[in-house]
């Protein structure tokens, strides 16, 4: 069986990479050091951004079905991260429960809330609820949860006193008076949510390592024509197109690689360190196409550099300065979501970008291939641009 | 100006081949046209910037003729490139291998460029490192070897296609003398075989050694072609060519005026057989030991500062 000069520039390539150490570590490790701190370091940011629930740690003295009622209303409502207390606490073991938490507030619900809570005038001074807020709860939060939970504790009322004079409250009526008001960000995409810190950085810095192999390629390629190998090359019947994809195959492994590592992190690693798990949701063929268009992309964006630039030196900074520029503009290293509507419409211009919004499609709306179908063919369409024009471009460097 | 190299049917033949360079004022080549015969040995001489390189790449396919044609082994390079650049191998004056790979991969990835059978590849492994000298190198890093080894290795890639013709393009450029006598040896070991070998090198010394045809060429233009005997009975008939013992320091042997010298030779023009014991003379008062001393024949050196003399006086 002959030889494949496919298979011989596929394996050459990999023992001139595998000589890299170094280079090659860095592929995987800086981004994985990026996702790790920035998932962690964001999280409180993007989750006061994000929508997770104000913390409120209830006491219930009353533990009875009115209690559970009202326990169950705050906790069915969005804006709370609701936990029963396990103990009755005193005064000062609230405060110190409270400090050092992510609780906001912490509500006691009175011993007779079930006995009281459908008094029409009573008599009482005692409140049926107390709220505690932390010391860093702001006054803005306080008002807010302070009129959610008013508004939980009428409500219930309501029902008690029109099941009290006969009218059966309709199955569905609750669940149907939450759709009656709609919220929509005006940051996020038609209809979505705004990602979370692992959510946000995983994909982000995920593309951005996917982009960074244009250094090494770019040097590899070019001491290969500093040595004369292409020249040598050129009298033999490999190819350029032989040549480019032996050359480039290699990296598309080492892409799928970083895809699969830098997505494990974000599930298992991030999880580990505090941070929440990455939740890899929509369809996985659907992640397999976006991560292969995403490589040819930046495979094609590698080989462009290779071809024009001149020097490795020339090379190493026009791949790394251009890797910056795609991640800044991009929403790499500023979440898309929060940059103004001027911004966005230029993120909208970077490869990075359309890999980003391609992942959070999956991600945070269940996407499928119909769904990313519109980054899939960006990605596909820069990718192929780039390696034709790279073959354009080299065409007169096998005139020299 | 058109001439074939040698006696016997041409191997390569090259016909009115013009090239030049895209943005350039002036062509590097105009209208060259010459053959070389099978199994010869073709010196190709010329300046800095003569158009030898520029030669090269289209007789081994590295560039797209503009005008003109070179056919090898009777298939034009007009018509089927492929198989012209099948007939041949490079061995650049560049080091044109990977540095970061051992001896042995660097061997076995151009013997995947050529889709080598199994069967091949084992055969044209044990005669390029055999004529490289590589056994013992084979598995260390190219990086690592010296200057010679690097260029045995340079050779013995180009050898891996068993190429009908080799082109040789200073092969023997920046090492030392050892090792430049075991690359012309295995040069001259493939010439026996017949193998047909183009040579370029600024070492006058080899290519008198080597080549029995010769080409001079200067600003894309032949100066001088024929064979080396007519050549260098033309432009240069006398010099002293002597051979020493052991190696004799440089600087010593300076008042001599050596057209060309290495350790163990050096060649001294002389006008007439009557300086001849001045010379020896003179060399034995410097503590050179001389083991040979040849008298009459035409230096190479000399002859080809005359043609590209003669041609800047034309």
């Amino acid at each position: 069986m002959r030889r494949s000069a496919l298979l011989a520039s596929f394996v050459k390539e990999l023992r001139l990479l595998a000589r890299d150490v170094h280079g090659l570590a860095l592929l995987f490790v800086l981004p994985l050091v990026f996702i790790l701190v920035m998932s962690l370091a964001l999280q409180d940011l993007f989750e006061a951004r994000a929508g997770r629930g104000i913390g409120v740690l209830v006491i219930d003295r009353a533990d009875g079905p009115q209690s559970q009622d009202l326990y169950a209303r705050l906790a069915a409502n969005e804006a709370f991260s609701v936990r029963r207390s396990e103990t009755v606490p005193n005064d000062a073991d609230m405060r110190r429960l409270l400090r050092g938490s992510a609780n906001a507030f912490a509500i006691d619900i009175a011993a007779d809330y079930e006995t009281r809570i459908a008094e029409l005038a009573s008599e009482n001074p005692e409140p049926l609820v107390r709220v505690t807020a932390a010391s860093d709860t702001t006054k803005q939060t306080e008002l807010i949860f302070v009129a959610a939970l008013q508004g939980a504790v009428e409500r219930q009322r309501a029902a008690l006193l029109m099941t009290r004079i006969g009218y059966l409250v309709p199955e569905g009526e609750e669940a149907a008076s939450e759709r009656r008001i709609a919220v929509s960000y005006a940051y996020a995409p038609a209809g979505g949510a705004a990602p979370t810190a692992v959510q946000q950085n995983v994909p982000a810095w995920l593309v951005f390592a996917l982009f960074f192999v244009a250094i090494p390629f770019s040097n590899s390629f070019i001491r290969e024509r500093q040595v004369g190998a292409q020249r040598r090359l050129r009298t033999t019947n490999i190819g350029a197109f032989t040549q480019f994809f032996g050359k480039l195959a290699p990296y598309f492994v080492i892409n799928q690689l970083q895809v699969a590592l830098m997505l494990a992190a974000g599930v298992y690693l991030v999880p580990l360190l505090g941070g929440h798990a990455l939740q890899l949701n929509g369809s996985v063929f659907a992640l397999i196409a976006l991560s292969v268009t995403l490589s040819l992309a930046a495979l094609g964006y590698a080989l462009l550099i290779a071809v024009t630039a001149k020097t490795t030196e020339q090379a190493s900074l026009t791949a790394g300065l251009g890797n910056i520029v795609l991640a800044v503009i991009g929403g790499v290293m500023v979440p898309k979501f929060v940059m103004p509507e001027a911004m966005q419409q230029i993120a909208d211009l970077s490869p990075m970008s359309w890999g980003v919004d391609g992942f959070l499609e999956l991600f945070l709306r269940n996407g499928g291939v119909v769904d990313i179908w519109p980054e899939l063919a960006k990605l596909a369409a820069f990718g192929l641009f780039a390696l034709a024009l790279a073959r354009v471009l080299y065409r007169p460097q096998e005139q020299t | 100006m058109s001439a074939e190299s040698a006696a016997g049917a041409p191997f390569l033949s090259a016909t009115d081949v013009t090239y030049r360079y895209r943005g350039a004022a002036r062509e590097a080549l105009e209208g060259v046209s010459f053959q070389i015969a099978q199994g010869a040995c073709f010196g190709l001489l010329g300046p800095n910037g003569a158009g030898k390189t520029t030669l090269f790449s289209l007789m081994t396919g590295a560039l797209a003729l503009q005008g003109g044609d070179i056919r090898v082994g009777g298939v034009s390079a007009c018509s089927d490139l492929p198989k012209v650049r099948a007939m041949g191998a490079l061995a650049p004056q560049d080091l044109a291998f990977y540095p970061g790979l051992t001896g042995r991969q660097n061997l076995s990835f151009f013997a995947g460029v050529y889709r080598m059978d199994a069967k091949t590849w084992r055969k044209q492994f044990d005669e390029a490192v055999a004529v490289g000298q590589l056994h013992a190198l084979l598995d260390r890093r190219a990086e690592t070897y010296s200057g010679g080894e690097k260029r045995r290795l340079n050779l013995a890639i180009a050898l891996l296609n068993a190429p009908r013709i080799l082109y040789l393009d200073e092969p023997t450029v920046g090492i030392d003398a050892r090792s430049r006598r075991a690359i012309v040896d295995a040069i001259a070991g493939l010439k026996a075989q017949g193998v047909t070998i183009v040579y370029t090198s600024h070492y006058m010394e080899e290519v008198e050694q080597l080549c029995d045809a010769l080409m001079v060429v200067d600003e894309g233009r032949i100066v001088a072609i024929g064979g080396k005997q007519e050549l260098l009975q033309r432009y240069a008939p006398s010099a002293l060519i002597v051979t020493l013992d052991e190696p004799a320091r440089r600087d010593s042997l300076v008042a001599l005026q050596p057209a060309w010298q290495d350790d163990l030779h050096l060649t001294v023009p002389i006008a007439s057989a009557t300086e001849l014991p001045r010379v020896l003379n003179a060399m034995t008062a410097a503590g050179a030991k001389v083991a040979t001393a040849r008298y009459g024949a035409a230096r190479l050196e000399q002859a080809y500062l005359a043609m590209i003399g003669a041609r800047e006086a034309a």
